[in-house]
């Protein structure tokens, strides 16, 4: 409570008691307290004469997650008296401090300068900070005064990248770029395709000796499969509605980080990958290539956050023309009721999809209560989505229903293991 | 260091010593309750200064000396203890304030703990001077000009309560 109303309060208390009591030695005790307040008043710095300056540094652009990151802020007292400040620089959401305080009282003469250091850890985020706010008080600490000195810095804390091993991939369609998808076509490849009769041009090295010899006044080349990389989409689902918090992590945590490893594995194996953001205002990353694309994959990442918003009620208003036709589309979403008829309409745009849903019941199992009701609920919602899921699978598309405690790797692998896909097909 | 940790201890046993001196004349069990509460309440005060403790003890110091007033204490005593309560008061908050160890040099802290202890000494004193001027003094005062000054006080206090909200 701030000391400087206490005392108001007391002086006004007193001052009754006098009136009423016709004591006029309450006054006396009135007065000692109106002294104190008046040299606070009249030692209270104003903010004309207070000049200050920070510079706040941090030691990275971007980082990893779970990095420890060092904010530090300068401050210089370029005025002319001694100024006593609480320096406190907002938490933002994601942040958690390690070492030091993000509230800290300073002391700075004429001159003077002074460091305020913290340092923090995060899973993921952008973290901007415009200003840093002081409180400037008199030395009694009963006027205080609020300053927002200009300390600009801004970091971004990437996803943490889970590396997958690379595994063979069916695409329906490839790009024609060499790559290490086989393109179900002759070309140079390594695995064996098939014999062909000889065009001029074709190397020496490929000719079918065997064959020729069988087939006097004929020349045959040995064909390989094409190797050509594919088209990949990721659609991160990004409504709040499918979001669950528990502690510090949030089940979006886990999809965002998924996204992270599955973009980095695929660009690793030289596909062409783009990012669409399920949220209010579509997050996008357009088709891409190599560690440039990652960056910008991650850095879309470490932006966005859960989202709700009416609107975002079904996937159906997600744009999908940004998408090549027939490439291959990894859903990550926990999925909502209703949302399988944006899969039938991937489907009829003859694009091959694989859906990976994080199992929101199994992750809200902690809180989850253990009466009848709530038991009866839980087991409705889990019908609700085995429903959902049964329903997207019968349009051939495969679904790992992941709990999240699992590893992604061998379930993608298996989803999307080349058997399978010719199966569906 | 020893000087500011004396003087911190001294006015809180010196609130004290006041209440019970001020109240000698009655019975012994008023002054025992007196001297204990103050004491107690600004023993737990030094013990804990970042909850409500100090004001409580501030609060409880100034209820004594007020009710001194009515049951005919000696008003120096009285208005001793208020002064020291006071003092009490701004140092378990400004030593709290000092705790967490602010970011500067040792000379800068040690002048702003001088500033402090010299403003504090000031602002007591000139408040003490002030009432023994005006005890000294005596006018005589109709109750309606002292009923105006009142008023003139309320809107001081109201104008300050505006800047301070400013």
């Amino acid at each position: 409570m701030n000391k400087a109303l206490i005392l108001l309060f007391i002086i006004f208390s007193l001052l009754l008691a006098a009136l009423l009591t016709h004591n006029a030695d309450f006054i006396w005790l009135a007065l000692l307290c109106c002294a104190y307040l008046g040299m606070g008043f009249l030692q209270s710095p104003s903010t004309r004469e207070i000049k200050l300056n920070a510079t706040r540094s941090v030691e990275k652009d971007t980082t990893n997650a779970l990095t420890t990151i060092e904010v530090s802020v300068e401050i210089t007292n370029q005025g002319a008296a001694l100024v006593q400040l609480v320096l406190s620089d907002p938490r933002q959401f994601g942040m958690s401090i390690k070492d030091g305080q993000t509230t800290q009282t300073a002391l700075l003469q004429a001159g003077e300068n002074a460091v305020f250091k913290y340092t923090f850890q995060s899973e993921r985020g952008s973290f901007e900070w415009k200003t840093i706010r002081a409180k400037i008080s008199d030395p009694f600490g009963l006027i205080e005064t609020e300053l927002e000195l200009p300390a600009e810095a801004k970091i971004q804390v990437h996803p943490e990248l889970n590396k997958f091993r690379p595994f063979s991939l069916r695409s329906q369609r490839t790009l024609h770029s060499a790559g290490s998808i086989p393109a179900r076509r002759g070309g140079s490849g390594t695995d064996f395709w098939g014999v062909r009769e000889y065009h001029p041009g074709d190397p020496l090295r490929r000719l079918d000796w065997r064959l020729t010899a069988r087939h006097p006044h004929k020349f045959f080349t040995k064909e390989f499969e094409q190797e050509e990389i594919a088209d990949i989409g990721l659609i991160l689902d990004a409504r709040q509605k499918t979001n669950l918090q528990i502690g510090e992590v949030s089940l979006f945590e886990h999809a965002a980080r998924a996204t992270a490893s599955l973009a980095e594995m695929f660009l690793r194996q030289g596909n062409r990958v783009s990012l669409l953001v399920y949220q209010r205002q579509y997050a996008s990353v357009f088709p891409g290539y190599g560690k440039l694309q990652l960056n910008r994959i991650l850095h879309t990442l470490a932006r966005i956050m859960p989202e709700s918003d009416s609107s975002l009620n079904s996937l159906n208003f997600l744009p999908t023309r940004m998408f090549a036709s027939h490439s291959l589309i990894v859903i990550i979403s926990p999925l909502m009721s209703g949302d399988w008829q944006f899969f039938r309409r991937l489907r009829a745009y003859g694009y091959q999809v694989l859906l990976i849903s994080p199992d929101l019941l199994a992750y809200a199992r902690p809180l989850l209560s253990t009466d009848l009701d709530s038991q009866l609920a839980t087991r409705l919602t889990r019908l609700e989505r085995q429903i959902e899921i049964n329903q997207i699978t019968q349009l051939w598309i495969p679904v790992i229903d992941w709990q999240v405690n699992q590893p992604l790797a061998p379930l993608v692998r298996n989803a999307l293991r080349p058997t399978r896909i010719r199966r569906e097909r | 260091m020893l000087l500011p940790r004396t003087i911190r201890l001294a006015c809180p046993f010196l609130c004290t010593l006041c209440l019970v001196a001020g109240y000698a004349a009655h019975d012994w069990g008023i002054v025992a309750l007196a001297g204990a509460s103050t004491g107690l309440a600004w023993w737990l005060a030094h013990k804990w200064p970042a909850t409500p403790l100090p004001l409580t003890a501030f609060i409880i110091s100034i209820a004594w000396s007020a009710a001194g007033l009515l049951a005919s204490a000696p008003v120096l005593l009285m208005i001793l203890s208020t002064t020291f309560a006071l003092a009490s008061w701004d140092l378990v908050l400004f030593e709290h304030s000092l705790a967490d160890k602010p970011i500067s040099s040792a000379a800068t802290c040690a002048l702003f703990q001088n500033r402090h202890y010299r403003s504090l000494a000031l602002a007591l004193g000139l408040g003490l001077l002030i009432v023994l001027v005006g005890r000294t003094i005596q006018v005589q005062i109709s109750f309606i000009i002292i009923g105006l000054l009142v008023l003139l006080a309320f809107f001081s206090i109201d104008h300050i309560w505006r800047a301070l909200k400013e």
